[in-house]
């Protein structure tokens, strides 16, 4: 399976020190030296979405600890993130609701050797300049894509000594204006750390949303498992792998998620017979030519999504991409029926 | 409007703006403004921005000169000839630049405008508002496929706040779930 | 809105430049309160048109320095001010000129003065957005070239007028006009996410 994850572990360190002090060969990641002892954190951090309507400012406190466990709350919605060790527990308090799935060695904002040995490939990444962020000495790193203005470009710092990303600011693919913000306002390394921080409590009269061990599925699988072709794009932008496919079936309908990532941008395509019937009025949103279908644009703010009809399924792919990268991707979608045997029986 | 014409009022409108334009050149700008919506819109958001610069700076402090500047400064610049280098005072004070009118006057503006600082997400009114991703477009019926979007990418975009891109995914996957259905 | 309190040039009356001649025959203390008379304003001009809070005090020295030794030449055709001015400008070009062109995000220090909040009141939230804003003008300050810095800053910061300007810097006014409204478009760009506004909110009528 070519499958590449990305995990993060918390607090594993990861020094960045980029040889010739100012790019990175395309080889590798020169210099990158190995972890010293994971360290244990708390912080309070700001995320600034600046959306079209207007910036929307958010803070939230993490604690986080090696070995994968991490505890946010989000100051304003009462959001709760824990991840346990074993499982990651979002409890989204408006929602009523706590999505539940398995997570191993996860948590934390570290920029793993193998996330950036993967952005390696589709962007120029450069050492820009030194930093005090929250305290710390950071080195601020700069990712520009290859193919200029077909996805972000994003600035990240990270701490000297213990590689945790103290800032990161996106800007945009269309305008190149910066779309997100997120700094650590305050951190401290090892505090004192209380162990029911790591347990999730879930309130009661919460609905828990659950997956079991959700394995990432070969497409064969995918299809037998949602009673539906997979559809994959022949096109993906330059560094873009496909990274997992997940599949379901309910009762009366199957839906298909595929998740492909540069190593910083996200793109899923999603397919879903869950409509029951193809729209009859399309609505506002402005239609774009996908070859042989007409789909239309969504404007998500930081994602841009695509959707429309095939004679299967009905299909969205949302992503951090230019227009013109998403249309061509969305363009190329097409149904490989060489991936599936004949199913056995219906 | 023509775009490429407009670019040549914009000058204009800055000069406008800074009450600097007369004759032949302010009733030109002033003819095409009444015709063309945007280049009021330039000239608003112009306006605003000229306000904003101030406004802006004036909750940063900038630093004021340290106790004894003036006197060490004149002793040094009268003695420049000599052998004194006059250091400078270890502690330096921070105070407060903008006087109170200008602060007050700031303070007000800033808060007229912009943005709503704190607008809670996914809060039980923005569920499903206009507010979302796609001005103007109409809360659709369930099914749809501009609610499965917005649920979606809201659903996404309040993992990514709380998480990391493996929430996000996951959440997104099961936007169906976390809706009801 | 106009942040200067003076009116440059005000306040230049017959006290000063009783000062003046005095400070011309080396009295120490007539120098003292020019200085002290003009030090704010020369402050705040230098972290307007520079950043990185290590360089302030010693520019702002400087000028007061250069303005001693060359007071012989202060003829009064010009008000003290526009020509300590003058001075601090020059100062500052050959600062910028010298260091070169810093590399962005480099000015993201906490030791660059803290946000006042007394005057604004408001939620921590709110501190790190202004405190943004303010991060990010001073760098599309930075960015910007420098004829074009200077106008925003004149105009826009010190509210000079053109003519002022014209005068300060030594170019016609029509030249002031365009490096102004070059200045403005480009940091009107880089700031446009920070004060996006809600379709219908904000309106000015126009």
């Amino acid at each position: 399976m070519d499958t590449l994850r990305l995990r993060v572990a918390c607090g594993l360190v990861a020094a960045l020190v980029l040889s010739s002090g100012v790019g990175a060969s395309a080889q590798g990641v020169e210099g990158l030296l190995p972890p010293p002892a994971p360290a244990s954190y708390r912080g309070r951090k700001v995320v600034i979405d600046f959306t079209r309507s207007g910036p929307q400012v958010t803070s939230m406190s993490i604690l986080c600890r090696p070995g994968g466990f991490e505890r946010r709350e989000m100051h304003a919605t009462r959001g709760i993130l824990v991840i346990d060790g074993e499982s990651s527990w979002q409890y989204l308090p408006e929602r009523g609701v706590v999505l539940k799935r398995p997570s191993k060695g996860e948590g934390g904002e570290v920029m793993r050797p193998e996330q950036l040995q993967q952005a390696l490939a589709s962007y120029d990444v450069r050492v820009v300049s030194s930093a005090r962020v929250a305290g710390r000495q950071s080195r601020a790193i700069e990712f520009t894509p290859h193919q200029v203005g077909s996805r972000p470009r994003r600035l990240v710092w990270v701490d000297v000594e213990t590689g945790l990303i103290l800032r990161t600011e996106v800007y945009g693919s269309e305008n190149s204006r910066l779309s997100w913000l997120s700094v650590f306002e305050e951190l401290e390394y090892h505090p004192a750390l209380d162990a029911a921080a790591f347990r999730m409590q879930v309130p009661a009269g919460v609905r828990v949303v659950e997956s079991g061990a959700e394995p990432c599925l070969e497409p064969a699988a995918a299809e037998s498992l949602a009673g539906l072709p997979v559809a994959l794009p022949d096109y993906l932008p330059e560094g873009f792998v496909r990274q997992c496919i997940r599949a379901r079936r309910e009762s009366g309908y199957g839906e298909v998620q595929v998740v492909f990532g540069d190593g910083l941008s996200m793109l899923s395509l999603f397919e879903s017979t869950s409509f029951r019937e193809a729209e009859q009025d399309p609505g506002p949103a402005p239609p774009v030519a996908l070859g042989g279908f007409t789909g239309r644009w969504h404007d998500l703010g930081r994602v841009t999504g695509i959707s429309w009809h095939a004679p299967w399924a009905h299909l969205a792919l949302l992503g951090e991409l230019s227009r013109s990268e998403m249309q061509k991707v969305a363009g190329s979608v097409r149904t490989h029926t060489e991936l599936s045997a004949p199913p056995a029986h219906q | 409007m023509n775009d490429a014409r407009c670019e040549e009022y914009h000058e204009l409108v800055s000069a406008f703006v800074d009450e600097r334009l007369d004759g032949p050149d302010l009733l030109r700008l002033e003819t095409h403004l009444e015709a063309c919506g945007g280049c009021r819109t330039f000239e608003r958001e112009l306006r605003h921005f000229k306000e904003l610069l101030p406004a802006v700076e004036a909750f940063r402090t900038l630093r004021r000169p340290p106790a004894g500047f003036a006197a060490l400064v004149a002793a040094r610049a009268v003695r420049e000839q000599g052998a004194l280098t006059v250091p400078f005072p270890a502690a330096r004070a921070r105070g407060r630049w903008v006087g109170m009118v200008a602060a007050a006057a700031a303070a007000a503006l800033f808060f007229a405008w912009s943005w709503q600082r704190l607008l809670p997400v996914g809060s039980p009114e923005q569920k499903f508002a206009a507010r979302s991703f796609s001005p103007g477009v109409e809360v659709a019926e369930a099914g749809s496929m501009d609610t499965w979007m917005r649920e979606h990418a809201m659903l996404a975009r309040e993992s990514t706040l709380l998480g990391h891109a493996e929430e996000a995914e996951f959440a997104s996957f099961n936007a169906g779930a976390v809706a009801g259905r | 809105m106009s942040v200067t309190n003076d009116v440059p040039g005000s306040g230049a009356g017959d006290g000063e430049r009783q000062l003046v001649e005095a400070a011309r025959r080396g009295d120490e203390r007539a120098f003292e309160a020019l200085v002290l008379k003009y030090q704010d304003r020369i402050y705040r001009l230098i972290q307007r048109l520079v950043s990185g809070s290590d360089v302030i005090d010693d520019l702002a020295q400087e000028v007061f320095i250069r303005a001693y030794r060359s007071l012989g030449d202060f003829k009064g055709e010009s008000s003290l001010y526009t020509w300590l001015y003058k001075i601090a400008l020059n100062l500052c070009r050959n600062h910028y000129r010298t260091r070169g062109r810093r590399p962005a995000h480099e000015e993201l220090d906490e030791a660059d003065g803290a946000v006042g909040m007394e005057a604004a009141g408001g939620t921590p939230e709110d501190e790190v957005f202004r405190r943004e804003f303010w991060d990010h003008l001073r760098l599309g300050l930075d960015e910007l070239p420098a004829e074009q810095r200077e106008a925003v800053v004149f105009c826009d910061l010190e509210g000079m007028s053109y003519e002022e300007m014209a005068g300060v810097i030594g170019v016609p006014i029509g030249t002031v006009r365009s490096r102004i409204f070059r200045g403005r478009r480009a940091l009107q760009e880089r700031l446009a996410p920070f004060h996006a506004a809600r379709a219908g909110a904000q309106g000015r009528a126009t």
